[in-house]
């Protein structure tokens, strides 16, 4: 059995042995260990993916660099969120509160996203990327609401509504697209399969292959939550399980974004190659950082305001797309994942120690809560793209090679918007971590647990902004020519 | 067999003008549930030029009718009219628009998509119907416009039907079939997708008394 | 000759066929309940019985109330003469002949409503109002049909109009047309005050619209209106009747075939009568509305459909 099957009925199985499992406890062990075993899958898939492209099932199923550049962020972040999950549902299952029916929704679901994910890198037929793409929003819009109060439900009718409708957009791409296809195909071509579509596309009328990839990019930008699509995000972002808000935010965003970016050398070739498809990810990348900046700058919830992160970063890798930096934002893609994850850890830290998530009401971080506090402050540090975080490397890189390209207007405008959101994301932290300790507050210790998911993504930032490990840097390249993008 | 086609699609956009002329939900159900059935019917009436022949094109068109029928046209709408009767909301109580004005935006939007269809996609198929575009195009366009401007969950939700049954009919006219395995895909992620916007539903429209109890199961099988 | 015999033929119909209409829908409408009725020419014999008596005319009123029942059924009755009736083509039809008919239309309800408003009673202004508050919705509708008949021969001509429709493959080979025909059927209950827009039974009842505006004639000036009204369901029922009938140029058949078409409008009157309730009245302009916007589909699926 091929290795890609084996990456989609892991998780499949883990769900249904989840979804019968009798205890809480051995639902997030079950999750953990399911993710775990993905992540060494993965492992072994990804080295020969990266040479060359593996098929399976009949062409349908297909990795190739850029999607196992992608499946091995997904992984990782969801190795780290499991493991995170059993720590942060921890007290609920001593009290009662995550019971048994959530426990089996929570794991069907996690593994039900985390195999809809999988499907999404690894289908070949664009057909079946949709499907697995709304199939995303289904298993995390069920995690969305897990705890099923009033504002949760809100957030997950939100979340749901906005993006199956704008998914149904994409749909609509994709039949028009293939559609275009159908006519320029011959004997054993299917106008659903990528490798046929590129295979075909330099033959398709330019019009009718724009309009299919504006549908697309509406569609799918609606998932990925770019502004001005973005509006379901804050909410269900911020009222997710935190597990669930960090694969959300961290991997989830970076799925939509490669659903686009799979088409961009389709469409690239049918236009004929002068940046067409590039050029349109630019001013959606440029709003999206600017709506950040100003929606950042008078929120309070710490988790909606990396919600807004989010969306500023998810701009940030558009607009290097677009700008043709394609290695510097797929690198900004792994350093987002890493840095947005491991905030909304200690943001989830906090949460429970503190009982607040408002940044005004938290005071004397870093005494109260030495280790979460201290994580926070270095996530957010790298996230505002600090120097000597690898998030500053990436944006400088995609600036510099923006510059290059000579797009010199939208480069100063993204540095102007970063400049702004470092002011505005970093104000509300610093102030929570200095302002002195209020009386009476335990200084908080950290479980050995909390350790290991707070300090290695961390680490790995720091190391990445310093040095770039040459297999890192082959991957980047090989992931990048995929999409046609020069070095 | 031209005709069938072009009747069904006139029917699918009157149908589009009904759901937006009514407040009443229970009508709209059935009108979605109507639109499932035309829905189901069109790939009989539209003869695709696609690859298949022979037997393994009627089971390939006979699995999709079937599916479609289940879904679109019966379990779909049953789920709805059940997420109506348990939130307790049954008429569009304070529109965003009144119905007069909803229904001649409706018009609006059909002849808008009419003028599309003739600008930007060229009918050039031969064989299918003409109308397919621009139905397809009415179709989804009201149900955008639905759910905007819809006040009730159940509004929202039917909106997101018709607008997925206009991209559909679009997809029909564009592709002439589509794989089986995207077909199913497709109606299988729309069905799970009802179930969950309906179990939202009916939880949003509870009464404070019984929040107490475990949510979704009260949703899907509880009491009362 | 022919000429006479089209003529005479065009006009005799148009006299003698417009109230027994009426009795039919009214033998009907008792049938489907289980009465036996008024004879078929219950409404001649309310008419012949009007005409022979007085008229009462109100202090307050003008010339306009004497002359409004007169002036309506001269119009309705030019309009009668212009749509063909038993053959596609009209003896007094002219180019472009669409539009006056349709204006004539809107000239006899214009004198209705104003013959109401001379009274000077709130209640008839009321009726007035809603007519005119009701006809501008069902104007356009009827435009649109009208427009959609004329597609097909590209000449805004009855006679043009009717005679090219079995070229374009008659009502079942075309949706359009169909669309058409069913704005068409809307506008004719509606501007001849039907169920489900109005309900001709009811006197002195606050959600009227047609009849409240004539209470106040009476004798000759009640059987012109009597007259009039009849006139306008038939020239409605007789275009209607031509978009759904394949009616042949000439012989015998033709004049047949219009008198079964007409009966069978009236029949259909009947029947809705009996079986729908009127309208609440905040909901009868959606269902003008909605016969615009199919009308107007249907304009558009004949333009775009290729296909007329």
């Amino acid at each position: 059995m091929s290795l890609l099957w084996a990456l989609l009925l892991v998780p499949v199985a883990c769900g249904i042995v989840a979804a019968v499992l009798p205890r809480p406890r051995a639902v997030l062990a079950t999750c953990a260990a399911g993710a775990l075993a993905e992540a060494a899958l993965t492992a072994l898939a990804v080295p020969a993916a990266l040479e060359a492209p593996v098929f399976a099932g009949g062409a349908q199923l297909m990795m190739d660099a850029l999607s196992a550049y992608n499946l091995a962020i997904v992984v990782l972040v969801f190795a780290f969120a499991s493991v995170y999950a059993i720590r942060y549902f921890g007290p609920a299952v001593r009290d009662g509160t995550f019971s048994r029916s959530m426990a089996r929704r929570f794991g069907a679901a996690w593994f039900g996203f985390l195999a809809s994910m999988v499907l999404v890198l690894l289908s070949n037929n664009v057909g079946l990327l949709w499907v697995a793409m709304e199939t995303t929003t289904l298993a995390s819009g069920l995690l969305v609401c897990l705890e099923f109060d009033r504002p949760s439900v809100k957030a997950a009718w939100t979340y749901l509504m906005i993006c199956s409708v704008g998914i149904a957009l994409a749909l609509l791409g994709t039949f028009l697209l293939c559609g275009e296809a159908r006519g320029v195909t011959t004997g054993s071509q299917s106008p659903f399969l990528w490798t046929d579509l590129s295979a075909v596309a330099s033959r398709m009328q330019p019009g009718a292959v724009k309009l299919a990839f504006v549908f697309l990019l509406v569609g799918y930008g609606t998932k990925a939550g770019l502004a001005p699509m973005h509006t379901w995000l804050p909410d269900a972002h911020g009222q997710a399980p935190t597990p669930v808000s960090a694969v959300l935010s961290g991997v989830l965003l970076n799925c939509a974004l490669y659903s686009i970016s799979r088409f961009l050398p389709v469409v690239e070739k049918a236009t004929g190659g002068h940046g067409w498809a590039f050029s349109l990810l630019v001013p959606f990348g440029l709003v999206s950082i600017v709506v950040a900046a100003a929606f950042i700058a008078y929120e309070h919830d710490l988790k909606r305001l990396l919600a807004y992160c989010s969306v500023e970063h998810i701009g940030i890798i558009a607009l290097g797309l677009g700008l043709g930096a394609v290695p510097a934002a797929l690198f900004h893609t792994l350093n987002h994942s890493l840095a947005k994850m491991t905030a909304f850890f200690s943001v989830g830290n906090l949460y429970r120690q503190l009982g607040t998530r408002d940044s005004r009401r938290i005071d004397g971080l870093l005494r109260a809560s030495p280790l979460s506090g201290a994580a926070l402050l270095v996530a957010v540090l790298a996230l505002v793209g600090a120097p000597s975080s690898s998030v500053f490397m990436s944006e400088l890189w995609i600036a510099r090679d923006g510059v290059a390209g000579g797009h010199v207007a939208p480069v100063v405008a993204f540095l102007l918007g970063v400049a702004i959101i470092f002011v505005v994301l970093l104000r509300p932290v610093l102030g929570m971590a200095w302002r002195p300790v209020p009386e009476g507050v335990p200084r908080h210790r950290a479980h050995a647990l909390d350790w290991p998911g707070l300090l290695l993504p961390l680490l790995l930032i720091v190391l990445l902004g310093v040095w770039m490990p040459p297999p890192l840097a082959q991957a980047l390249a090989r992931a990048s020519a995929v999409l046609g993008g020069a070095g | 067999m031209s005709l069938d086609a072009d009747l069904l699609l006139l029917l699918v956009i009157g149908i589009d003008l009904f759901i937006g002329s009514t407040g009443r939900l229970v009508a709209r159900i059935r009108a979605c549930a109507l639109q499932g059935l035309v829905l189901a019917a069109l790939p009989l009436a539209i003869q695709g030029t696609g690859v298949l022949t022979g037997g393994q094109r009627i089971a390939h068109t006979g699995m999709a009718v079937l599916a479609t029928l289940l879904l679109k046209a019966v379990a779909i709408p049953a789920l709805l009219v059940y997420a109506m009767r348990k939130s307790g909301v049954h008429r569009e109580t304070q529109p965003e628009t009144s119905l007069h004005l909803s229904l001649l935006m409706c018009g609006i939007l059909v002849g808008l998509s009419f003028w599309i269809g003739a600008v930007m996609l060229p009918s050039a198929g031969a064989g299918s119907s003409p109308l397919g575009v621009p139905a397809g195009l009415a179709t989804l366009l009201v149900g955008l416009y639905l759910t905007v401007t819809g006040r009730t969950e159940i509004t929202q939700v039917i909106g997101y039907l018709v607008l997925e049954n206009g991209v559909f009919v679009i997809g029909q006219r564009v592709l002439g079939e589509f794989p089986l395995v995207v077909e199913l895909g497709v109606l299988l992620d729309v069905l799970v997708a009802v179930m969950l916007m309906a179990v939202l539903v009916v939880f949003a429209n509870r009464h404070p008394e019984d929040e107490a109890q475990d949510a979704p199961a009260a949703a899907i099988g509880g009491r009362r | 000759m022919s000429v006479v015999i089209d003529i005479a033929v065009q006009a005799g119909l148009l006299i003698l066929l417009p109230l027994p209409m009426l009795g039919l829908i009214n033998v009907v409408k008792s049938r489907v309940a289980g009465r036996r009725g008024p004879p078929l020419l219950q409404p001649v014999f309310d008419v012949l019985r009007l005409l022979r008596k007085g008229a009462v005319y109100s202090r307050t009123t003008t010339w306009v109330f004497a002359f409004g029942p007169m002036i309506g059924l001269v119009a309705t009755f030019l309009a009668g003469l212009i749509v063909p009736s038993a053959f596609p083509t009209s003896p007094f039809g002219f180019p472009a002949d669409v539009f006056v008919v349709a204006y004539l239309l809107g000239l006899g309800r214009f004198f209705t409503m104003a013959s109401a408003l001379d009274t000077g009673s709130a209640f008839e202004g009321m009726g007035a109002s809603r007519e005119a508050a009701f006809s501008a919705m069902a104007e356009p509708a009827l435009l649109l049909a009208l427009m959609i008949l004329c597609i097909p021969s590209r000449v805004p001509s009855f006679g043009d109009a009717f005679s090219a429709l079995p070229a374009a493959g008659g009502l079942l080979r075309s949706p359009g047309l169909m669309l058409a025909a069913l704005a068409l059927g809307v506008v004719l209950l509606a501007e001849t005050a039907r169920i489900p827009v109005d309900d001709p039974n009811t006197h002195l009842e606050l959600t009227m619209i047609h009849e409240v505006m004539v209470l106040d004639h009476s004798g000759p000036d009640f059987a012109f209106i009597q007259i009039g009204y009849a006139m306008k369901m038939y020239v409605l029922g007789a275009v209607l009747v031509h978009l759904v009938l394949p009616i042949p140029q000439d012989g015998w058949a033709a004049p047949a075939l219009f008198i079964v078409g007409q009966a069978a409008v009236a029949i259909e009157i009947g029947v809705i009568e009996s079986i729908m309730a009127r309208l609440r009245l905040s909901r009868v302009p959606q269902l003008l509305i909605g016969a615009c916007v199919v009308a107007a589909v249907g304009v558009l699926v004949l333009f775009t459909g290729g296909r007329p």
